[in-house]
Parts: structure tokens; C-alpha cells; sequence
């Protein structure tokens, strides 16, 4: 935890704007990790009802049967699990700084969401170079 | 009470921009300007890869695949430009001290997450039905 700054005569006060701004940031940010988290436990769901035959009907439609492209897919599949998770984690820790926040006027959980927020980002920046970086080679073998 | 706020007694809000708020509200405004470009590319990329592709398709899947690039990339550029003016006003506001700057910025930030909520409302619902199609085939 980063120690707490005193206030000044200086500082900037958000006025209603502000914190109605914030407000909607932190509902937001739960809908969305609400909603993340629902489409994540509908995929474990599907495939703990019928792993079987999903991963045979991906298998025969999108990879002609070969099977090690439906590994690859697995793989690729638990990577995103992995940055589901990460991004549930930072939307749900602002979305929560933030409330407390707005709730207890605490300058140093409003720090902490927007850390969390900044967090979110930089995980989002690494996604979009990766992302970037794939769509350059896919023009290049064209 | 406003034991908080000595600089401003007529303020009913507490919560001030001191110098750890201004600090990560400014890198996340940062961090989101770098996202918000790098989207712009990577979308403008898929973009021409989508329109390479489309010559070799043909019929109504050239049709449908139109559609849905076309779709994207407006949702895409919408995106863009909230979370651009979530980076751009932060920032200028936060250099210049203006609160009406940085409501601009965070009213930005607020329909960028809520243009974001929205579409994932609808992409679950829609796995939802897919579930629900696949549950009962």
C-alpha cells in the first residue's frame, strides 16, 4: 500500500460531475466483470455437460480433423481463460476502490482504482501488440 | 464537514485530486491513449487483411463477411474515440488543474465502459442461446 498524501490548499476538488462520472466507471466495470465471469462459467459449463462432443464438432468443423491443430486450439483456449481472469481481477478490484471511494470520500481507494484501471490497460496494450503483431504477419502472407 | 476540504468551505465532495490521485489517473489516462491507438492500428490492419480475404470468398458469404468488418470497425473506431478523449482531456486537465477538462475526460472513460458492458450483455446472451440450441439439439 502507498502512503497516503496530505491534502492541500492546492488540490482540485471533483464536484457532483465527478463523482457521478466515477459512479457509472465503478457499475460499469462490474457489468462488465459480471458479465466476463457468466460467459466464462457458460464455457466450463458446456464443457463439462459435453466436452466430448464439443471438442470433436470443433475438431471436424474448423480443423478438418487434425488433431493437433484442436491441441493448439485447447491451448490457445486456456491462454485466454488465463487473461479472462486477469482482466476479472482488475475490473472487479477499480470497480470495488472506486465505490469505496465515492462511499467513504477516501482519496487513497480513488488511487487504487485508478491504478487497477491503469493495470487493465497495460494488460490490454499487451494483448493489443500481440494482436498487432499477428495481423501485420497475416497481410505480410497474403 | 469539511474538515477535508479547507480550500474550498461551499464543497459538498470530499474527494480531491491530490498528488497520488493526479499520479495514477494520469497513467491511466496514459496507458489508455497507448490502448486506444493501438487499437485504431491493429482494427485498420484487420481491416485491409478482411478486404485481401474478401476477394477470395464469394456469394452471400462475401456479403455477410462485409457486413460483419464493417460492423467491427465501426465499433472500433467508436471505442476509440471515447477512450481517446478519456486520455486527451485527463491529461490536459490534469496539467492545467481543470476540473471541467477532467470531468470530460472521465465522462469518456464512462461511456467507453459502458459501450463495452453493453456489448458483452449482448455477446452473452447470444452464447446463452447458442448454449441453450446446443443443450436441446
Amino acid at each position: 500500500m502507498e502512503p497516503q498524501t496530505e491534502q492541500n490548499l492546492f488540490d482540485i476538488h471533483f464536484n457532483e460531475s465527478s463523482t457521478n462520472y466515477i459512479k457509472s466507471i465503478s457499475n460499469w466495470t462490474r457489468v462488465l466483470a459480471i458479465s466476463i465471469l457468466s460467459i466464462a462459467g457458460l464455457v466450463l459449463l458446456l464443457f463439462i455437460i459435453m466436452g466430448k462432443q464439443v471438442i470433436e464438432l470443433i475438431r471436424v468443423q474448423t480443423f478438418n480433423e487434425q488433431y493437433e491443430a484442436a491441441g493448439f486450439f485447447i491451448g490457445v483456449l486456456l491462454v485466454l481463460i488465463l487473461i479472462l481472469g486477469l482482466w476479472l481481477y482488475f475490473l472487479i478490484k477499480a470497480s470495488v476502490s472506486f465505490k469505496k471511494s465515492l462511499s467513504s470520500s477516501s482519496n487513497q481507494d480513488l488511487a487504487e482504482g485508478f491504478k487497477h484501471l491503469r493495470n487493465f490497460f497495460i494488460l490490454n496494450v499487451i494483448i493489443g501488440a500481440l494482436n498487432l503483431i499477428t495481423n501485420l504477419l497475416e497481410l505480410i502472407n497474403l | 464537514m469539511e474538515t477535508n476540504n479547507p480550500g474550498n468551505p461551499n464543497s459538498l465532495f470530499n474527494l480531491s485530486l491530490d498528488q497520488q490521485v493526479k499520479s495514477k489517473l494520469q497513467e491511466s489516462a496514459r496507458w489508455g491513449g497507448i490502448f486506444a491507438w493501438l487499437s485504431l492500428i491493429s482494427i485498420t490492419l484487420g481491416l485491409l487483411s478482411g478486404i485481401f480475404l474478401l476477394n477470395k470468398v464469394e456469394g452471400s458469404v462475401r456479403s455477410v463477411n462485409i457486413i460483419t468488418i464493417i460492423i467491427t470497425f465501426f465499433i472500433f473506431v467508436v471505442l476509440f474515440y471515447y477512450l481517446r478523449k478519456f486520455s486527451h482531456h485527463t491529461s490536459k486537465g490534469l496539467s492545467s488543474n481543470d476540473i471541467d477538462r477532467i470531468n470530460v475526460g472521465l465522462s469518456g472513460l464512462s461511456t467507453y465502459f459502458k459501450i463495452i458492458g453493453i456489448l458483452f450483455i449482448l455477446v452473452l446472451v447470444l452464447f446463452f442461446l447458442s448454449f441453450l440450441t446446443l443443450l436441446f439439439q
